[in-house]
């Protein structure tokens, strides 16, 4: 469905993606996993059309449109992580502000009760200014937002940041019920152990570069991942240096 | 005599309410203080004067057609000087400095062309007053008031029950979030300016009319700033209540103590109110939490 080749992304003389290739076939979930400054953020960034690059984006068999407001008319959203909700909006307001591009009087209703019905807390809230929800809220309405627009496919920005561990694994799931209902989903996520388990596929980034992909579950078995972004192996180790606990997400 | 006062300073506030609403709506926008509405100001009242003059068409069309070509004229200002500006990615100190120009450049031309005459309108418009028991109230007063009452129903109807309202209120939050919603942010500033445009022309066409029509009315453009900046930057009730505000304090005195003095001490208020309230009366609170 979606296929980068070759993009390079740089902010002046500082390079943030090297020559970075990404394949999304339809209906999958496809995981971007790797430390904070690998690039993750840069790579939706681009797709979207936040920031430049060079390289080809093919959506749907076509070149992808390079401004972003084009880039969502033809189905692809981006989802930014959750504190770029428009906070002095009501939730509804922000409901509306997703369906922008398909602003049909029954479509919005629509899209609107299937939203609600995924987010019941969302409906509780609709008329509260969205500065007021909290963190995992925020989440639901950057999710529920953007599939206002009935989106074929969403690229989701760090959807678990600043959740407690419960309500991490909560959304998460709920990527998984958005992708079940037909959706294909690019997911860059700091739980890199949650996203492999949910990823159909998954590419590991260090620096700009793909330094390994492969199915979810099977870097989730791999050794070098297990110990650059998993916290290491539960199992002793033969140095015997003990990895740190308790964080799965830093290194 | 002091009611008659407050009914003509709330008046004249009401005027500089809207320019500095039209000023606001660009600053939420944009984040930056546009000094070309002072252009769309002088356009507003020179449109009118040139129409019901020299082409004799009635004042009140005259009137309608000036404001229509001051919000296509702000709209056209931002396509040409800011836009290629946005486009390069520009700091935001060169639009100020393209605003501040473009400013200066049509009061410039409104100099050459009407020979730095001061003029008034054909005198067909109403004129007159109304008595009220004692006090007695100009018609173009009560006139000024509606008109500016109304404006600002429909501007609130427009930021708060259109689609592209929504789209405006979503690109002053966050303009990248507002572009990854689908929204052309080209589309949302052109509008933007179009309807800061619209409010410069009424209050230039009205100021126009109460005062005289002069080249450099747009200058007004700095009462609309600094009605700004004492009700907070960026909040549109504040930019109301900042206007009325120096609308009364100009008024009141004017009568009471001297009219040479009346704008050194309208600002001299002014400087005092910001140095204890920065942010402004209705200065915003920090509403992000981490």
């Amino acid at each position: 469905m979606l296929k980068v080749e070759n993009m390079h992304v740089s902010y002046g003389a500082v390079k943030a993606l090297h020559g970075i290739s990404v394949d999304v076939p339809a209906g999958k979930i496809v995981a971007l996993v790797g430390a904070n400054g690998a690039g993750k953020t840069s790579l939706l960034s681009a797709i979207s059309g936040l920031v430049p690059y060079e390289g080809t984006v093919t959506y749907a068999g076509e070149p992808l449109p390079k401004r972003s407001h084009e880039i969502v008319a033809k189905g692809l959203v981006h989802v930014p992580e959750g504190r770029r909700i428009f906070a002095n909006l009501t939730v509804y307001e922000n409901l509306m502000a997703g369906a922008y591009t398909k602003w049909e009087k029954n479509g919005i209703q629509e899209n609107l009760d299937r939203v609600y019905q995924l987010f019941p807390r969302l409906k509780d809230r609709a008329s509260q200014y969205a500065g007021t929800l909290s963190g995992g809220e925020r989440q639901m309405l950057a999710i529920g937002r953007a599939l206002m627009s009935r989106p074929r496919m969403l690229l989701v920005d760090e959807p678990s940041l600043g959740l407690a561990p419960l309500l991490v694994s909560q959304v998460l799931d709920l990527i998984v019920q958005v992708n079940q209902q037909g959706v294909t989903i690019l997911l860059v996520d700091q739980n890199a152990r949650k996203s492999l388990q949910i990823a159909d596929y998954a590419y590991v980034l260090q620096q700009g570069r793909i330094v390994k992909e492969g199915p979810g579950q099977e870097l989730l078995n791999d050794e070098a991942v297990q110990i650059a972004y998993l916290g290491g192996r539960k199992k002793q180790s033969d140095n015997g240096a003990d990895p740190p606990t308790g964080r799965e997400d830093d290194c | 005599m002091f009611v008659q006062q407050l009914v003509n300073g709330i008046s004249l506030g009401s005027m500089y309410a809207l320019l500095a609403v039209g000023f606001a709506i660009v600053y939420n926008i944009l984040g930056i203080v546009n000094f070309s509405h002072g252009a769309t100001i002088a356009l507003g009242a020179y449109c009118a004067y040139w129409l019901s003059t020299y082409l004799r068409l009635p004042l009140e069309l005259s009137m309608v057609l000036s404001v229509t070509i001051a919000g296509l004229v702000s709209a056209l200002i931002e396509r040409i000087t800011l836009h290629p500006l946005r486009r390069k990615g520009q700091p935001q100190i060169f639009f100020f400095i393209a605003s501040l120009t473009v400013f200066n450049l049509v009061t410039a031309i409104i100099i050459y062309v009407s020979k730095a005459n001061i003029t008034s309108y054909p005198r067909t418009l109403i004129y007159g007053s109304i008595r009220m028991a004692n006090v007695i109230v100009p018609k173009l007063d009560v006139l000024m008031l509606g008109i500016a009452v109304l404006s600002l129903l429909a501007l609130s109807a427009v930021l708060y029950k259109t689609k592209i309202g929504l789209a405006i209120r979503c690109c002053s939050y966050d303009s990248r979030a507002a572009q990854l919603m689908g929204i052309n942010p080209d589309l949302v500033i052109g509008t933007t300016f179009l309807l800061a445009g619209l409010l410069g022309g009424i209050g230039g066409a009205l100021l126009g009319a109460k005062y005289a029509v002069y080249p450099e009315l747009g200058d007004m453009v700095y009462r609309a700033f600094f009605a700004c900046m004492v009700g907070g930057l960026g909040s549109l009730t504040g930019a109301i209540f900042g206007g009325l505000l120096i609308g009364l304090i100009e008024t009141i005195s004017n009568a009471y103590i001297n009219a040479a003095i009346s704008p050194a001490i309208t600002f001299g208020l002014l400087v005092v109110i910001l140095l204890v309230r920065p942010q402004g009366i209705a200065g915003k609170l920090v509403e992000d939490k981490i």
